[in-house]
């Protein structure tokens, strides 16, 4: 081997006896442009929609997702292709990622993803690695498409309008508001699997009679302790004493107010305020055997009637907590964490009680909260709005 | 004695060719693309360290 790389050296170290300068040169020269068009062609190749879904995990997951989105077919016909967007544009990135993809190609040739299920479990890893880059890159692979300074605000629906612009002065990464947009979200940012389960934490056991609790999140309400007949819902983050405990069932009474326009089922928490303490059902709004009627006064801005109210109902035993500031906690740092991608959060006290219900909702489509935590972060606001704090504002 | 220079002439000559070939053909291609697939990894890596690419 020695002996053969020597004489290797020998012939190349050396100017060639037999063969001309021209030969030499043009040789090389042929040889490079055939290595770099393969190269290239190779590059392309792997960067080919075809080649993407070539593997189970791509086709039969992300790219039947894909169909269901504008972004696979829309009134101007231009599509975008999975490297438009995973694979970037600049060329060192590019290479990088072409051997970062050596990871993929070995996930694939070992069936690490090769079912529904290993996808599933996994989808929440993979879409935070391409968040991340999103993030790190302002959304750059986006932004080589959609430009801000293109867009017609116009034409955009007032509440599209409001955001956009936001977003447009300050260049924001689309990903920070547009997760999911061409494929499912992870499961646990739809449904309330994960912060269900914090908020049970929070519930304490062994409730006493005569004292007051709060709900953890909405609850069933019903009307006798065999817990078959439907009553209506509590709402999040709720007073209620326990009136009487049995094995599986509680009997609570609610203290609230209610407007006397229509059926009075919405219960709220104090006279002319839209804090919502959950719902009755028609039957129970309508009969007397569920609750003491209390006084009745007349809201001066709105003119609406406002009937006190103390019902009397039965629930699960369970989900209760002594006090609310554990739910309350959880909840401002919800609405930190979510309220602060798109923009910078007001005050809590920076509306009124009865503007917050308008505000929250208007802003419900742009976060993935499920409707526990919605519930429960709207309480909080309303519960820390103007109307409750000391500071003048 | 010009038998045997030609003779090694015959193997220098074939020795050349072959050599020319190999690395236009083989050496070359290959260490080109052991560059740029370690360049490649080398950014890698270095993103692990320092985040991923930014915009600029």
């Amino acid at each position: 081997m020695i002996k053969f790389i020597k004489c290797f050296w020998q012939i190349v170290s050396k100017p060639s006896v037999h063969l001309s300068l021209g030969l030499l040169s043009m040789g090389g020269f042929l040889a490079g442009v055939i290595f770099w068009g393969g190269f290239n062609t190779a590059l392309e190749v792997t960067n080919t929609e075809e080649f993407c879904i070539s593997c189970h995990a791509m086709s039969d997951n992300v790219y039947v997702e894909l169909q269901e989105t504008v972004h696979w077919k829309n009134h101007s016909g231009v599509r975008a292709t999975c490297p438009d967007c995973h694979v970037p544009h600049n060329w060192t990135n590019k290479i990088a990622r072409k051997m970062q993809a050596s990871k993929e190609v070995w996930s694939a040739v070992f069936g690490n993803i090769d079912t529904r299920e290993k996808f599933l479990a996994k989808r929440g890893e993979l879409a935070q690695h391409e968040w991340d880059r999103f993030s790190a890159n302002n959304s750059l692979e986006c932004k080589n498409c959609h430009n801000y300074n293109s867009m017609d605000f116009s034409i955009m629906s007032e509440r599209a309008q409001v955001q956009m612009k936001m977003a447009a002065e300050r260049d924001q990464s689309c990903i920070d508001c547009h997760k999911g947009i061409a494929h499912n979200l992870p499961e646990n940012m739809h449904s309330g699997e994960g912060t269900l389960a914090k908020l049970e934490e929070m519930a304490t056991s062994g409730y006493d009679q005569g004292q007051s609790y709060y709900s953890v999140r909405q609850l069933p309400l019903f009307t006798d302790k065999t817990l078959a007949t439907e009553a209506g819902q509590l709402n999040a983050a709720t007073k209620v004493t326990i009136l009487a405990v049995e094995d599986n069932a509680i009997q609570v009474e609610i203290d609230a107010w209610r407007k006397t326009k229509g059926f009075g089922r919405v219960m709220f928490e104090d006279f002319a305020m839209n804090i919502n303490d959950g719902f009755l059902s028609k039957e129970v709004a309508l009969s007397d055997d569920y609750m003491d009627k209390g006084e009745s006064k007349i809201d001066e801005l709105t003119g609406l009637p406002w009937q006190k109210v103390s019902v009397k109902l039965w629930m699960r035993n369970g989900s209760l907590t002594e006090s609310r500031d554990t739910l309350w906690t959880f909840a401002k740092t919800t609405f930190d964490k979510s309220c602060s991608v798109c923009h910078t959060q007001p005050a809590e006290n920076h509306f009124d009680t009865n503007t917050w219900p308008g505000m929250f909702n208007g802003m419900l489509s742009f976060v993935n909260l499920d409707g526990d935590t919605q519930a429960l972060v709207l309480k909080y606001l309303q519960k820390h709005s103007s109307d409750f704090s000391d500071e003048a504002h | 004695m010009s038998e045997i220079k030609n003779e090694y002439e015959q193997t220098t000559r074939t020795r050349e060719w072959k050599t020319f070939l190999f690395i236009t053909v083989c050496l070359f291609p290959i260490l080109s693309v052991l560059l740029i697939g370690g360049y490649g990894f080398t950014v890698w890596f270095l993103q692990m360290f320092m985040g991923p690419p930014g915009h600029g």
